[in-house]
């Protein structure tokens, strides 16, 4: 589904990706660990195409096509859905209007219905108790004065509207108590199917309790380092981020 | 009815403080003919009367036509009140509008403001409300790109009243509201104010809040939205006079510029005389947030779509305080309408 090889990338002309190479095949949930600073949220904006980052080598594959070729919108319309680490207030407009706004225009570009308002409510509420969201908070301007736990919750629920075929989820336990973060997981887990892939990206083995991935890579000053199993995340809360440091010091997981 | 070449003659120029940034030389191109055209007016509780006679002007520009309505609130009234203006193509026209509301009333009213082609439009509306009275004045000025409207709003607050006034222009080649505010003790003035200026208009919105008395109040908020070409200015005077202490203003001003050759001029100006005041104001002026753009494209939402999605967000905020509804959903259709016009 989503081949990425040898990936630099730079932000202000400062190289945060250096060769990074990551294989996320269809049906799989992938987990991507490291530090802070490593590059894990850049490469979350560099598969969506933020324009502050500049791609300066290699290339992103999507469902064979050149995913670097196609604009921010592009990529959503083909299914890729990208849960922020700080996702965006915006005063003025329901989160219910913009949600159908965004859907309505995935449906127009590949050629499908668009939903009016009352049918996509009915949805909206029913998805709303996936992620125990209140159905008042729909009518609510999008994000505006919600907790960091309401936020994570609705981009979950924004996930299970839009139904994504590649879900990239940027630090969605950051700021979460362990309810919040229990309800948040169980939502990404409903979207778990053959047909779709996740990349779990995280700080901690925490969330990933709860998400339990399919293949677990550490990424580490820009590269993937170390790939493995879903005990690898226990392995690094066990013995900490230098252990692999040392490793790749050593030349071992390379 | 004044002679056209005379009052074309009289308009004032940007020589003039108060025109600084609004030219009126396209104005005075208008092939326009004086006319009087009698306003619709639909009222409950309220009697409205049609006289003839002279009322002085009250602004720079005022066209003295023969038709002066007075709208009439009953005592202990909770009126509603709705004006509408349509103004034919070639026609200079601005009917005289008087609402009289008494002591301790309540009135809901609404004007609203369209014409056709080209046309010189110059209504004026004084407000006189009576003490401890509420009004909530909503004014709509919809979008005309050959038209002018030179507008003006006196208001006179008797002690204790209080006038909720939002002012929604949505473009025209020249639209410029002036509001004249007079408050009395205790007294309380809310202005939401949206300016909407398309490719190559110009919205003006001019505001004087005279607290001549102790404990008034002012709440002035504008925001102000501009195209490609577009111009929004925003003069906001608040006079604080001697002896009017425990004043309380605030003016806040918004403004968006969507292209690079958007125009905006904010003019705060507070002139204070008294002691033991508190008055603030703050002008901002912005573009789109270029991370919330990127949000709404990894949405699925495309850039022009999205800039006009976040521009409407921004134009809400402004009309939030409106709470009637049918009137709210007839504003949101005005938005889209000019926010589909949008150059991209």
């Amino acid at each position: 589904m989503l081949s990425i090889k040898n990936l630099h990338a730079s932000v202000d002309g400062k190289e945060i990706l250096k060769g990074l190479t990551l294989e996320v095949p269809v049906g799989q949930v992938h987990a991507i660990m490291g530090p802070n600073g490593s590059g894990k949220s850049t490469l979350s904006r560099v598969i969506c195409g933020h324009p502050d980052y500049v791609v300066t080598e290699g290339s992103i594959t999507y469902e064979g096509v050149d995913l670097l070729a196609m604009p921010i919108e592009e990529r959503a319309r083909k299914g890729i859905f990208l849960s922020f680490q700080h996702p965006v207030e915006i005063p003025g407009i329901s989160t219910a209007y913009f949600l159908r706004s965004a859907l309505n225009a995935q449906h127009k570009a590949r050629g499908e219905p668009e939903i009016d308002a009352i049918d996509f409510l009915k949805v909206a509420k029913e998805k709303a108790k996936l992620v125990e969201l209140p159905a008042a908070l729909l009518n609510r301007p999008l994000n505006e004065g919600f907790s960091g736990g309401e936020k994570k919750r609705v981009e979950i629920f924004q996930m299970t509207i839009l139904e994504p075929k590649l879900a990239i989820l940027d630090e969605t336990d950051s700021g979460l108590d362990i309810d919040a973060l229990r309800v948040v997981a169980g939502g990404i887990n409903t979207m778990r199917s053959p047909t779709r892939s996740q990349l779990v990206i995280t700080h901690h083995q925490r969330l990933l309790d709860y998400i339990v991935p399919d293949v677990t890579h550490v990424l580490m000053d820009g590269r993937i380092v170390k790939t493995g199993g879903k005990e690898l995340a226990h392995e690094l809360e066990e013995k900490g981020y230098d252990w692999v440091k040392r490793e790749v010091a050593a030349g071992v997981a390379l | 009815m004044t002679d056209l070449i005379t009052w074309k003659a009289s308009l004032p120029t940007p020589r003039h403080e108060d025109w600084k940034y609004t030219s009126l030389a396209s104005l005075k191109q208008a092939d326009v003919k004086p006319v009087v055209v009698a306003p619709v007016i639909a009222a409950r509780g309220a009697t409205v009367e049609t006289r003839t006679g002279d009322v002085p002007a009250i602004d720079d520009v005022v066209v003295q036509v023969d038709e002066h309505v007075h709208v009439l609130v009953h005592e202990g009234a909770d009126a509603v009140v709705t004006i509408a203006h349509a103004t034919p193509a070639g026609a200079l026209t601005g009917a005289n509008v008087h609402v009289h509301v008494p002591a301790n009333c309540k009135l809901h009213l609404v004007e609203r403001f369209a014409g056709n082609d080209v046309f010189v439009h110059v209504p004026a509306t004084t407000l006189t409300i009576g003490a401890g009275a509420k009004v909530r004045y909503v004014r709509v000025v919809e979008d005309a790109p050959k038209g002018f409207h030179l507008g003006t709003v006196a208001a006179d607050l008797a002690p204790d009243a209080t006038l909720a006034l939002a002012s929604v222009v949505l473009g025209g080649r020249i639209s410029r509201t002036r509001i004249d505010v007079k408050l009395a003790k205790g007294s309380t003035i809310e202005m939401d104010g949206l300016s909407l200026a398309g490719k190559d208009a110009l919205v003006d919105h001019h505001t004087f809040v005279d607290h001549a008395e102790p404990n008034a109040t002012t709440r002035e908020r504008f925001r102000a939205a501009v195209d490609s070409g577009g111009r929004a200015v925003f003069t906001g005077k608040v006079i604080v006079r001697k002896g009017a202490v425990k004043t309380d203003a605030a003016q806040h001003t918004k403004t968006l510029l969507l292209a690079d050759d958007a125009i905006a001029n904010a003019r705060p100006q507070l002139e204070i005389l008294a002691d033991d005041v508190k008055c603030s104001h703050g002008a901002a002026v912005g573009r789109l947030d270029e991370e919330a753009l990127f949000y709404l494209r990894t949405r699925g939402i495309g850039p022009d779509d999205a800039r006009r999605l976040l521009t409407k967000a921004f134009a809400s905020e402004s009309l939030a305080t409106i709470d009637d509804g049918p009137l709210r959903a007839s504003l949101d259709v005005l938005v889209d309408r000019w926010l589909a016009g949008l150059s991209s």
